[in-house]
């Protein structure tokens, strides 16, 4: 392998093992900072600025302002029993993470070489002999970061390992395509058919994400298409056949629905920031069979969750 | 040679929980522990009539008396009969030959009021006991254990530095038990083989002498065993005769004709072979307090009956089924009571009745029968503390058995636990020298300790408080607590200058104090030869009858002794934040870290240097630095273990197995090198410090998996938590049924069991935090921790657990 791969770098903001929903077998998730949409309903909001970020977790926090007294910049005080920073002063410096007694303050992104992630991901080889699993390359977007996604997954190749990127495929062909080239599945986002409406959700058009859905497809990958299920944004009938029908003829046999949830909601307020969906209510079980009934007369199997 | 396999999701082999077995669970579920003073009467009346006789005819006498002459009970809807105390359901007999002093001291008020294990205690129970009281003074095991004690280890075993507690005033119990051949050759055949020895024997050999003696009482034992199932015979005669309802009169009629023929008879079907299995287990336990007596391999002994009743069309799967639900439920009516004391170290009642299923068959092919996959289904019924439920994995496995397994795991109950043939077979081998085909029939016994047939393990050797050691190898002998010396002196610990000289100073500490565990030990043992001969137990353990000698007395085949480090992880990581922090980086001097810890991490620096300390590598993350230190340490316990032999010149081997024995060993361990405040409990069996793990499963796995062992041959235990959320559905359940065969077959590892997080838990990792940094929560591309979530979301996973768990 060449060395010059092995030492390239980029910004990850976890690595999650025993990962059991996003491709087969057990899984190492690395999860890779930095994402060109803004989904409302993004369960990973850390993972949105490519930059360095601190999140602050109020039912960690005892107050005890070591993180004050530490800060050079003077971007934290005390307001009504939570420490509340100002994010104009912060220097993401991370000297208050440090000192925290109570894991509160966390300093989220992380730069790390291909050799670096590699030596963790290997840490469980046996565990995806025997399951068939590998790593998975989620984010944020691993296209964000393409040179160093590429060079991981090839890297990945090269020691054998089974590969699969989660992305919403917005990205240059000629950037994307070195990446999805070690890829063995593509677990690809296809979050609203509608161009104009994907650019009011999300704020880009998703002629590109087709448009690469396709040439993917034609290269031969393998591609599961997920949909986000998100009540009164992209769950009507008319988007979910659409997705589907186009599924069939890009020629993709799986498509997985992925239910709304709001685990990541607690996380914007850790980063200081709003949480748009508080209305929406988690589809219930019932609601995603019959989804899924609807979907049946296309050729496809189709599946909740991941 | 081509075998046949079932498959678990034929509906065949599903069964559902019947309304008999429902009423049933609900009464002994509702039953209160009540204390019986009736065994307690009867054998002190045996020992005031034989004093004159030699101990080991006394103890059978003793055994035939309280047979005689207990209350028998037929409860309603039962099947397979046989009770334990003579007050009800759920009755806990007296053993006053082990020990009667903590009994005098709780008798009137602790008993009803102790924090753990409560007991009714009605008048008449506390006038009956107070009343053998005096006759006891100064005849039981644990007052001769006491005046033996040679005072060094005395003061040693009372620094507790390791305790044995039910094993000081407890009989034995951890034997593999002969079931096979009782249900083949019954209680005639075991009279008529005894018979013939006595026969044989020279009457002017002293050692034949002392053969006569073990014979007889043999035969006293054996009597009384076949007179008891006779005694339940009549009862339900009488009972049948009353009944009204047809199909109840046709059980009993059953019942009696089943109890006339076992266990003096080979077993001729299905039922019979149950009932024996059951009077086994019931016998052993009225005989003597020892615990952990185990029923074994029921899968396995029970399989040529079930398989020729069921070609004969005699026997329905159904039927089968709620038989072994019986024998689930039977096993729960067994109590002992325990002075307060143990019941820290024990509590909850467990009887660690440990029945096998799975595995191999002495030839080594996978021996999973229709049987394991009805026990399953007891175990899914049932849902009880008893019994101990274990299943042995190894390489040849059936895929779609091991899936049934984690679809019971997650039922929560924490079991089966599930251990690992690949490791354990090797392990016994090792230590016991068991030829192949006895290693590959072992089963567990209690909670952990691999027991081929025809061993005899000697009770718990002690747990043995290992984070303790380390402490006091870093305090030159002193207890930090107390100020009291109670090590050896192995150096100001402000003067090492390098880690190694810390690691000589453990060695030290450790062969000190294991020396004189190995002492306690034995004294205990020689007081049970002398006093507490097992006869009826030696009656069906392989080697007593050969030998003509009492297990006591080295009759069985092969022993062991295990030992059990308590605080393995807290002593390693305290040696790792050492290592690290004080030789490697000097951040950290050990005149100021022996501040610290004196001071239980006081004020500013103190809590600083604790920060230090907690940040430092710790096992459980498959970090190599933490992990290695780990198998170091580990090492030398092993090493200094093994030097000894037991009673009977046998092994010594080491169980990771810590109970509940982390909170009072806790509560004197002061201020420890990994962060760890004093009094607060020292981590548990082979898992890594609450908390410390926060790389998920595998990582944990592949941590245990660096230490070595094959040399943990009484056994390991290795706690995951999951939160039910990442078992939910089939693929996840795969997923994890994989991860434990990666663990259990390419990782050699040998024990792990699965705690199905409940929401109390959660609720306790929502105001504790720092404790549940593992738990884990799994969704599609998602990344969190369950003690990052707000609370509301937490509170809304909590609710979604509780919803589950009905």
């Amino acid at each position: 392998m060449e060395k010059s791969l092995l030492s390239k770098s980029g910004i990850i903001f976890d690595i999650q093992r025993y990962s059991i929903h996003d491709g087969p077998g057990i899984r190492t998730i690395v999860f890779i900072k930095g994402c060109p949409l803004k989904c409302p309903w993004c369960a990973n909001p850390e993972s949105q600025k490519m930059t360095l970020e601190i999140m602050y977790s109020k039912n960690l926090c005892s107050l005890c302002k070591r993180c004050i007294e530490v800060c050079s910049s003077n971007a934290l005080k005390e307001v009504n029993g939570r420490i509340k920073v100002d994010r104009e002063l912060c220097r993401v410096c991370g000297k208050c993470c440090q000192v925290c007694l109570m894991d509160a303050r966390k300093i989220v992104g992380k730069r790390v070489t291909v050799d670096e992630v590699l030596s963790v991901v290997e840490k469980d080889r046996i565990f995806y002999e025997r399951s068939g699993g590998g790593i998975t390359l989620s984010g944020g977007e691993p296209l964000m970061q393409p040179e160093f996604s590429a060079a991981l997954l090839a890297a990945c190749k090269d020691k054998g390992l089974h590969t699969v990127i989660e992305t919403s495929g917005y990205q240059k062909w000629e950037l994307l395509w070195p990446v999805i080239i070690n890829t063995d599945l593509v677990l690809l986002d296809i979050k609203i058919m509608d161009s104009s409406l994907h650019k009011e959700v999300i704020g880009v058009p998703n002629e590109l994400i087709l448009d690469n859905a396709k040439r993917i497809s034609e290269s031969g990958k393998e591609i599961i298409i997920r949909i986000p299920v998100i009540p009164g944004y992209n769950d009507s009938i008319d988007n979910l056949s659409n997705t589907a029908e186009f599924a069939t003829k890009i020629g993709v046999k799986e498509i997985h629905l992925l239910p709304y949830h709001r685990l990541g909601e607690s996380k914007y307020e850790r980063l200081g920031r709003k949480y748009e969906l508080k209305d929406i209510k988690v589809p219930s079980k019932e609601y995603l069979e019959h989804l899924v009934d609807r979907l049946q007369k296309y050729n496809l199997e189709i599946r909740i969750g991941g | 040679m081509l075998q046949t396999r079932v498959s678990y999701c034929e509906e065949k082999f599903r069964k559902p929980i019947t309304n008999r077995i429902k009423r049933m669970r609900e009464e002994v579920v509702s039953s209160k522990p009540i204390l019986c003073s009736e065994r307690a009467l009867l054998v002190t009346e045996a020992y005031k009539e034989t004093e004159n006789e030699p101990m080991i005819i006394r103890r059978a006498k003793a055994f035939e008396k309280v047979l005689k002459n207990m209350t028998i009970e037929i409860w309603d809807d039962e099947l397979i009969v046989g009770n334990h105390g003579g007050n009800g359901r759920r009755s806990a007999p007296v053993f006053p030959e082990w020990g009667t002093y903590w009994l005098e001291k709780e008798l009137d008020e602790i008993l009803e009021s102790r924090k753990q294990d409560r007991f009714i205690v009605p008048q008449k129970v506390k006038e009956d006991l107070k009343s053998i009281f005096p006759y006891w003074k100064g005849k039981t095991v644990y007052e001769r254990y006491r005046a033996m004690l040679p005072e060094e280890t005395k003061r040693i075993r009372d620094a507790y530095i390791f305790t044995r507690d039910l094993f000081e005033r407890g009989g034995y119990g951890h034997a593999a038990y002969d079931t096979p051949k009782v249900l083949k050759v019954g209680f005639k055949g075991i009279k008529e083989e005894v018979q013939e020895r006595l026969r044989k024997l020279e009457k002017t050999n002293a050692k034949d002498q002392e053969k006569r003696l073990f014979y007889e009482a043999v035969l006293i034992t054996s009597d009384a065993a076949i007179h008891f199932a006779h005694r339940f015979s009549e009862k339900a005669k009488f009972l049948a005769k009353k009944e009204t309802n047809e199909v109840r009169k046709r059980e009993l009629e059953k019942i009696a004709e089943v109890c006339a023929w076992v266990p003096e008879n080979p077993a001729r079907d299905f039922w019979e072979a149950v009932q024996v299995a059951w009077f086994l287990q019931l016998l052993v336990q009225i005989e003597s307090n020892g615990n952990s007596v185990s029923p074994g391999r029921l899968d396995q002994y029970l399989y040529p009956y079930f398989k020729k009743d069921l070609e004969e069309g005699r026997l329905t799967i159904e039927q089968a089924q709620e038989l072994l639900d019986c024998f689930w439920l039977k096993l729960n009516e067994i109590i002992k009571v325990w002075d307060k004391e143990a019941t820290r170290v024990h509590p909850g009642f467990p009887m660690t009745q440990d029945v096998t299923i799975g595995g191999q068959t002495p030839d080594g092919f996978d021996a999973t029968n229709e049987l394991s996959y009805l026990m399953l289904n007891a175990q899914e019924h049932i849902r009880l503390q008893n019994p101990q439920f274990t299943v042995r994995i190894h390489k040849n496995t059936p895929d779609d058995f091991l899936m049934r397994v984690a679809e019971v795991v997650r039922f929560g109950t924490g079991m089966p636990a599930m251990f690992g043939d690949e490791i354990c077979i090797p392990a016994i081998i090792r230590t016991t020298g068991v030829p192949l085909d006895r290693a590959r029939d072992y089963r567990i016994v209690g909670c952990a300790e691999l027991t081929p047939r025809g061993l005899q393990g000697r009770a718990n050797g002690a747990y043995f408080n290992v984070a303790r050691v380390v402490d006091l190898a870093l305090n030159d002998g002193v207890d930090r607590l107390t100020g009291e010396k109670i090590g050896l002196s192995t150096g100001d610990p402000t003067k090492f200058k390098t880690f190694n000289e810390v690691i000589d100073a453990v060695k030290k500490q450790m062969a000190y104090f294991i020396e004189h565990n190995v002492t306690n030990n034995l004294i205990v043992d020689m007081v049970q030869r002398e006093l507490t001969p097992h006869v009826f137990l030696s009656s069906i353990i392989e080697g007593c009858i050969e030998k003509g000698r009492d297990i006591t007395w080295g009759g069985s085949l092969y022993g062991v002794t295990p030992t059990q480090p308590v605080g393995m992880a807290t002593a390693a990581d305290s040696l790792t934040a050492v290592k690290k922090l004080v030789f490697d980086e000097k951040k950290l001097t050990m005149a100021e870290l022996k501040e610290a810890l004196d001071s239980n991490f006081e004020g500013v620096r103190g809590e600083e240097i604790r920060q230090m300390l907690l940040k430092a590598p710790k096992y459980g993350n498959d970090d190599d630095e933490a992990d290695f230190m780990v198998k170091k340490f580990t090492d030398i316990f092993f090493d200094e273990l093994e030097k000894h032999r037991d009673i009977d010149g046998r092994p010594y081997a080491t169980l990771i197995l810590t109970l509940g024995s982390t909170v009072p060993h806790g509560w004197r361990t002061g201020a420890t090198a990994d962060g760890r405040k004093a009094k607060t409990p020292v981590s548990d069996s082979m898992s890594p410090t609450n908390g410390a793990d926060k790389n998920g499963p595998t990582a944990v796995l592949k941590s245990a998996s660096k230490i070595d062992q094959i040399r943990t041959m009484q056994g390991n235990i290795l706690n995951l938590k999951f939160n039910r959320s990442i078992l939910e559905d089939e693929r996840a359940l795969r997923k994890f049924a994989l991860m434990i065969r990666t663990y259990l077959v390419d990782l050699k590892g040998l024990e792990v069991q699965v705690n199905v997080v409940d929401s109390k838990t959660l609720r306790d990792a929502q105001k504790h935090p720092e404790k549940y940094k593992d738990l884990i929560i799994r969704v599609a591309g998602y990344s969190a921790r369950f003690v990052e979530l707000a609370k509301e979301m937490q509170d809304d996973i909590i609710a979604r657990t509780e919803h589950e768990a009905l």
